[in-house]
């Protein structure tokens, strides 16, 4: 028999990302339909809030952002769903795995975690920054949404970091999908608690003092304040450091609680024997 | 892998025919597994079928040497699966040990996995979107080779397997294909140790013949092959040993022919009554 297997070397990080990234995009672009609505039913979605802006007219609880709704929104709109996608790429990852028996093989024969991990998050962000750039140029193209063209760069390492702590925040929710196979305590809550208290669609001014405080524990708050303060505002880095150390911080904290939890996860799936079950 | 196993194969022929036996690759030591109830805190969100600690392996143990086939029999329930699920450190045994080339499946790390071939259940376990190649490419990328590698590997194996001018997407397979592919998978890294759980559930006779042909064929080449059957007719004509595993223990271990000897019926017949009684 002719040798061509390796002999020992665990490969090339980027190929073995790159092998996660071609077979999601194969996965996505061959259910045709679904791929095309997602993005058809983005005009539906900023249309609404064009028109809510509309009845909002200038709002003084936005004088912040002199008082542009529409623009708040479009923000808020884009930042959720970044936020959203990155807590639950993992799980339905996880989840997806499980169901089809493929977990099981990677876990048990040469493969690494890493690069499945991070794999698994390019396409579906990668295909909400396609979102965000619909969101962003059918606001300013066709209904007159006015952003700072410097900040769409600045508002980058924000996004990024937003992406990477809520990734991990996902990470530890697919710990739970390991163990309880479907739904996880995490990502339900935390997508909701976001979209009510992080400021998304409404300033966290209209909330209660108590709940402000809730507010200020959510990475999305200060990814949206960052954003905006670079988009709306036309602020430059200097103005928006504090945002970013704080995200920078999640990350740091979140990514090594996630990667144990995991890891003990899998362990406790392997004691119990429901890893294979589904 | 720092040597070939047509290599070793050529070793192990030639040392059997010398002197001592050779180590074996596979390693069942003395390995039990209770299925217990999850700890207190996780059962609020686990749900598991069991009620009451179940005793799934008692202190099973056997090995497999380099070339040899040996299948594992029982009826439903004897722990046939849960036996390959520790060997695949899928599941962790409460006492005992599986070894792997003399390395504890449980502390090797990369080096054990990429020495395992793994077939669980034949029609699972690849991505149904992707065509039988690209399925093959993923995990011979993940398994550490580069994208050539990988690329002449998969050429290999697919025409190796009969499935080279049959590339599609993988939910218009035949079962036979897939069970051919699930062997071509567990083979990408090229490894020592193959384990089988059932591959030929769901294949006609046909095919279920082919797949005995296979597995011997990848022995000769200087594998150690495990796997599990229901066919104790076709099992025993592929097998050089049998192990017989009921109620979690092993009953009998040896060789189809020493079953004949003296009942006055067929390995497969004695073996069936072994699992009646």
């Amino acid at each position: 028999m002719t040798k061509t297997a390796p002999s020992g070397g665990r490969g090339d990080l980027i190929d073995q990302v790159m092998v996660v990234v071609r077979r999601d995009l194969a996965t996505e672009v061959s259910y045709q339909y679904s791929f095309a609505m997602r993005y058809v039913s983005i005009f539906f979605s900023i249309a609404i809030f064009y028109f809510v802006s509309l009845l909002v007219g200038e709002s003084t609880q936005l004088g912040e952002y002199s008082g542009r709704y529409f623009e708040f929104a479009l923000v808020g709109l884009v930042m959720s769903g970044m936020t959203s996608v990155s807590l639950q790429t993992f799980n339905q990852a996880v989840g997806t795995e499980m169901g089809s028996g493929t977990l099981e093989i990677l876990l048990a024969t040469a493969s690494r975690y890493l690069p499945i991990f991070l794999g698994s998050l390019v396409v579906p962000i990668l295909l909400r920054f396609v979102e965000a750039v619909l969101y962003i140029g059918l606001g300013v193209g066709v209904l007159g949404a006015g952003f700072s063209g410097r900040g769409i760069l600045l508002s980058l390492p924000l996004v990024l970091l937003a992406i990477a702590a809520f990734s991990a925040l996902g990470m530890l929710a697919s710990s739970f999908v390991i163990l309880t196979k479907r739904g996880d305590p995490i990502t339900g809550l935390v997508a909701q608690a976001t979209n009510l208290l992080a400021g998304v669609l409404f300033p966290i001014s209209l909330l209660p003092e108590g709940l402000q405080v809730v507010s200020k524990l959510i990475p999305t708050y200060y990814a949206l304040r960052g954003v905006r303060e670079v988009l709306l505002n036309g602020s430059g880095f200097d103005e928006v450091v504090d945002e970013v150390a704080v995200l920078a911080g999640f990350t740091v904290v979140l990514v090594p609680i996630a990667l144990w939890a995991f890891s003990r996860a899998i362990r406790l799936a392997k004691q119990t024997g429901t890893l294979g079950t589904s | 892998m720092d040597e070939s196993l047509s290599g070793r194969a050529q070793r192990q022929h030639r040392s059997s025919a010398e002197g001592p036996e050779p180590a074996p690759l596979l390693v069942v030591d003395r390995v039990t597994k209770s299925y217990a109830l999850p700890p207190w805190w996780l059962r609020a969100f686990v749900r598991t079928a069991v009620k009451e600690p179940i005793e799934a392996l008692r202190d099973v143990s056997f090995s497999v040497a380099a070339g040899e086939v040996v299948g594992l029999v029982g009826p439903n329930g004897a722990g046939k699966t849960t036996l390959m699920r520790v060997i695949a450190n899928l599941l962790e045994p409460d006492g005992g040990r599986a070894l792997i080339d003399g390395v504890d499946v449980r502390a090797g790390g990369w080096d054990v996995r990429s020495r395992l071939g793994l077939v669980l259940e034949s029609d699972r376990g690849f991505y149904r979107r992707l065509s039988g190649r690209r399925n093959l490419e993923f995990f011979a990328i993940q398994a550490g080779m580069d994208r050539a590698t990988a690329a002449t590997r998969v050429d290999q194996l697919l025409s190796q397997f009969g499935l080279a001018d049959r590339d599609k997407l993988l939910f218009g397979y035949s079962s036979g294909m897939r069970v051919r592919l699930s062997v071509a998978r567990a083979l990408v890294a090229d490894p020592s140790v193959l384990v089988l759980d059932e591959p030929t559930r769901g294949l006609d006779p046909v095919a279920s013949f082919e797949v005995g042909e296979m597995l011997r064929r990848l022995a000769k080449e200087g594998r150690a092959v495990l796997f599990s059957d229901h066919r104790l007719d076709e099992l025993v004509s592929v097998c050089d040993r049998v192990v017989v595993l009921v109620g979690g223990q092993v009953i009998f271990e040896g060789r189809p022919g020493d079953l004949e000897e003296g009942s006055g019926v067929t390995a497969a017949a004695a073996l069936r009554q072994m699992m009646v009684e």
